[in-house]
C-alpha cells in the first residue's frame, strides 16, 4: 500500500487534470458539491457528503440523449451522448456502493448506454470515512465507513497522509506514473483499519438481514410526508427518470431529453383515463420505502439504500430512514 | 418559559380531548432527537406533547390536510398562515381550537438561529383560543433596502448563482402552507409552463411564478428556505415582494382575518381595497 502527503494531493489532482476533467468536492456557502475544480477551487476533504449525491454525474438531472430534425422529407437523428474521461475525487463509500447498486439497474435486460459509458469512462478515487455524520447509518448495510471494492482507488485519512490502496488496474496506473506516492508501513495501515473500525462503532447497528417492515408505522409516518422529491433527487440509489421531447417552434428539429422523475410525484403513476393506481400520499410514501428495502433487495439482492443519511438530514417532514429499519428489525 | 408553555399545553390538551371539544391536537413531539410533528387523539397521549425552541415546523402545512375539530399549536408564524389560510377559505375556523404561544425565536440541531426567526417581526400569535405563557418583546422589521440586495444586475448575479443549485425538487413549494393548490401551475404537464429538463431560465421562471404567487400571502415563516438541500435563501423573495403588496393595497400577510386579500379579489381600482384594508385596520 502506498501513501501520500495531504500536501501533495493537491498537485496530483493538478496532474491529473492534465488528462482528465477532475471533480471534488466544495464548499461554496455552506454547501458541498462535487465540482470541477478550477485553479482557485479548494477541494473539501473533510466533509460528511454533498447535500445531492454525485449519482448526477452518471445519470445526470438532465441529459439529451438523442437529437432529430426533419429535412428534404428525410428524418435525421443524431446521437448526442458523448463523455470524456473524469475523475471523481473524494466520493464516499456509501456513494460508490450507491453506484453499485445503479449498475444492477442500468444492466437488467435493456443495457442503459448513457449511464454505462459514463461509468466506464469515470475513475472513482473513494475517500473512506473516520468521522461519522449525524445521520449517517452506512454501516447497518455495510456501505461504509469503509470501503472493500467499486473504486479505482481508496484513500483514508491517516493524520499528515493519506493512506491510497489500489482498487483497480486502472487506479494502479495513476500511481505508478506520479512521484508524490511513498510506500506505507504496517503502522499506517493498521492505523486506518483502526480509524475506519472506530467510525464505523459510533454508528448506529442494525441487523438488516433480519429486517422485516412493519408496514403499519411506515403509513403512521408517510402521513407526515410532504411528497417533495428532496429525499429521492438527493439519493444515490434513486434513478427514476422522465422523457420529454423539446421542439424548436417550428417543429422540425429538436431534442430528446432525460431527466429526474420521482415517484413521490402524483402524476409518475398516472395513466391514459386519469387512473391512478397510487393515488394517495401515503401509499407513494410506502412505495418509495418498499423499493428500497424490499422490492430491490429481492430482485439484485442488494438494499436499495445505503444509509447515506441524506434523506434523514433533508426531509422538511424529519421523517426518519433509519428509524424505519430500526422498528423493521426489533 | 418554553417548560411552562409545554407544561400548560399538555394540561390544557388532556382537558380538551376529555371534554370532548376536539377531535386530535396537532402539536410537536420527539422521534429520537428529532422534533417532529404529531397528532394526539387521546387525552393519556398528551404527555407525548413538547414544546421548546426546536419547534421550527409550521404546523398550518398539516392542518390544512386534517378533518374533524382540530386543537393545535401555533406560534407567530404558524398562527398568521392559519389566518392566511382562512382567509383564503382552505380552513374552517370552527373546526379550530387554536392555542397561541409566543417564539423564542427556533434554532437548528446545533443551536444556530434560523434566519428567517432573527428577522421575525411576530413571535407573538395573532389569532388564538387560549394563549400559554407570556408574550414576547417583538423586533423592528428589517427596512426596505435591507431587504434589497443592490442594483439590478448584482441581483441578477446573486440570484443566478442560488438558482444554479436548485435541483427542482419542490420541497420549497410542497412544505409552504400557503401552497394549497390542487393543481400547481409549476408542473403543469399540459400546457407545460415550466419545462421539465429545462435550463436556468426555467429555473428562474420557476422562482418567479412562485415569487408572484406568494405575494401578499406568504408568513415569512422560513419553511421553503429551510426545506430546500441546497440552501437558497428564498424567503427573501418572497419578503420582498409581500413589501410591495403591503405598500400597494395596504395589507401585511397573515394579521387579520377579515383583510381582502387583494391579489384574489378582484377589483381594478386598486385604490378601493387600499382603502377598505385602512377602514378594517381602524375598526
Ligand atoms: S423528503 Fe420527506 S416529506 Fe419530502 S417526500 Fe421525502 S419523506 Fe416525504
Ligand atoms: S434512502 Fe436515504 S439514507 Fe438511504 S441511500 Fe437514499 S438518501 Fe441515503
Ligand atoms: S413562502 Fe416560505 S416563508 Fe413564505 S409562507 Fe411559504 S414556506 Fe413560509
Ligand atoms: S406555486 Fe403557485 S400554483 Fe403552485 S401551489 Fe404554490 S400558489 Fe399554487
Ligand atoms: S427546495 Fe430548493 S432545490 Fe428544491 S425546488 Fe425549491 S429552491 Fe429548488
Amino acid at each position: 500500500m502506498k501513501k501520500i502527503k495531504k500536501a501533495d494531493v493537491k498537485k496530483f489532482l493538478g496532474d491529473l487534470k492534465k488528462e482528465h476533467e477532475v471533480f471534488a468536492p466544495v464548499d461554496e456557502d455552506g454547501v458541498v458539491e462535487f465540482k470541477r475544480l478550477s485553479k482557485k477551487d479548494e477541494p473539501t476533504l473533510d466533509y460528511v457528503n454533498s447535500v445531492v449525491s454525485p449519482k448526477g454525474f452518471f445519470l445526470p438531472m438532465k441529459e439529451k440523449i438523442l437529437g432529430f430534425r426533419e429535412a428534404n422529407d428525410k428524418i435525421e437523428l443524431i446521437d448526442e451522448h458523448e463523455v470524456g474521461g473524469r475523475v471523481l475525487f473524494g466520493i464516499r463509500p456509501c456513494d460508490v456502493n450507491g453506484l453499485l447498486v445503479l449498475d444492477n439497474v442500468a444492466r437488467e435486460e435493456y443495457m442503459d448506454p448513457y449511464y454505462l459509458e459514463r461509468r466506464q469512462k469515470t475513475i472513482l478515487i473513494a475517500l473512506e470515512c473516520v468521522k461519522p455524520g449525524v445521520d449517517c447509518f452506512c454501516r447497518v448495510f455495510g456501505s461504509g465507513p469503509g470501503l472493500e471494492m467499486g473504486a479505482d482507488l481508496v484513500y483514508t485519512d491517516i493524520g499528515d497522509y493519506f493512506l491510497v490502496r489500489v482498487g483497480s488496474d486502472k487506479g494502479a496506473k495513476l500511481l505508478s506514473g506520479s512521484d508524490y506516492f511513498v510506500e506505507a508501513s504496517d503502522a499506517d495501515e493498521k492505523k486506518a483499519a483502526k480509524l475506519v473500525d472506530e467510525c464505523a462503532k459510533k454508528m448506529s447497528n442494525v441487523e438488516s438481514s433480519k429486517l422485516k417492515l412493519d408496514l403499519e408505522k411506515i403509513r403512521d409516518k408517510g402521513s407526515w410526508c410532504l411528497n417533495c422529491y428532496s429525499c429521492t433527487f438527493i439519493c444515490p440509489t434513486c434513478y427514476c427518470f422522465d422523457v420529454v421531447d423539446r421542439m424548436n417552434p417550428k417543429g422540425c428539429e429538436g431534442q430528446r431529453i432525460r431527466c429526474w422523475d420521482s415517484c413521490m410525484n402524483p402524476q409518475f403513476t398516472l395513466m391514459a383515463g386519469n387512473f391512478n393506481p397510487r393515488n394517495k400520499k401515503v401509499d407513494r410514501f410506502v412505495n418509495r420505502i418498499r423499493h428500497k428495502l424490499e422490492y430491490m433487495r429481492d430482485r439484485y439482492g442488494v438494499f436499495g439504500c445505503v444509509g447515506c443519511g441524506r434523506c434523514v438530514r433533508e426531509c422538511p417532514s424529519h421523517i426518519s430512514m433509519l428509524e424505519i429499519i430500526q422498528e423493521g428489525v426489533r | 418559559m418554553s417548560a411552562e408553555i409545554q407544561d400548560a399545553l399538555r394540561s390544557e390538551a388532556r382537558k380538551l380531548l376529555e371534554e370532548g371539544k376536539v377531535d386530535k391536537i396537532l402539536g410537536y413531539c420527539m422521534s429520537g432527537d428529532r422534533v417532529v410533528p404529531c397528532m394526539v387523539y387521546a387525552a393519556d397521549e398528551v404527555d407525548k406533547l413538547i414544546y421548546n425552541n426546536r419547534c421550527k415546523i409550521n404546523l398550518a402545512r398539516y392542518l390544512r390536510e386534517c378533518d374533524g375539530r382540530v386543537g393545535v399549536v401555533a406560534k407567530g408564524c404558524d398562527s398568521r398562515a392559519i389566518v392566511e389560510l382562512l382567509k383564503a377559505k382552505q380552513l374552517d375556523r370552527s373546526d379550530l381550537f387554536i392555542w397561541g404561544v409566543s417564539c423564542p425565536g427556533m434554532v437548528d440541531s446545533e443551536g444556530r438561529q434560523y434566519r428567517s426567526c432573527s428577522v421575525c417581526t411576530h413571535r407573538n400569535p395573532v389569532v388564538y383560543d387560549g394563549f400559554l405563557g407570556k408574550l414576547v418583546e417583538e423586533k423592528p422589521r428589517l427596512k426596505d433596502d435591507e431587504l434589497g440586495l443592490g442594483s439590478r444586475d448584482e441581483r441578477m448575479s446573486y440570484w443566478s448563482k442560488q438558482f444554479s443549485r436548485c435541483i427542482s425538487c419542490m420541497a420549497c413549494r410542497n412544505v409552504c402552507p400557503m401552497c394549497y393548490c390542487k393543481e400547481c401551475v409549476l408542473e403543469k404537464k399540459d400546457p407545460e409552463w415550466v419545462a421539465r429538463g429545462g435550463d436556468i431560465s426555467d429555473i428562474f421562471v420557476y422562482h418567479a411564478i412562485k415569487a408572484m404567487h406568494m405575494a401578499g400571502r406568504c408568513v415569512e415563516c422560513g419553511e421553503c428556505e429551510r426545506a430546500c438541500p441546497v440552501d437558497i435563501p428564498l424567503m427573501h423573495l418572497y419578503s420582498r415582494v409581500c413589501r410591495d403588496v403591503e405598500q400597494l393595497f395596504g395589507v401585511e400577510a397573515g394579521m387579520d382575518e377579515n383583510d381582502k386579500p387583494p391579489l384574489s379579489v378582484f377589483d381594478l381600482e386598486a385604490d378601493a381595497i387600499l382603502e377598505e384594508n385602512e377602514k378594517n385596520k381602524k375598526s
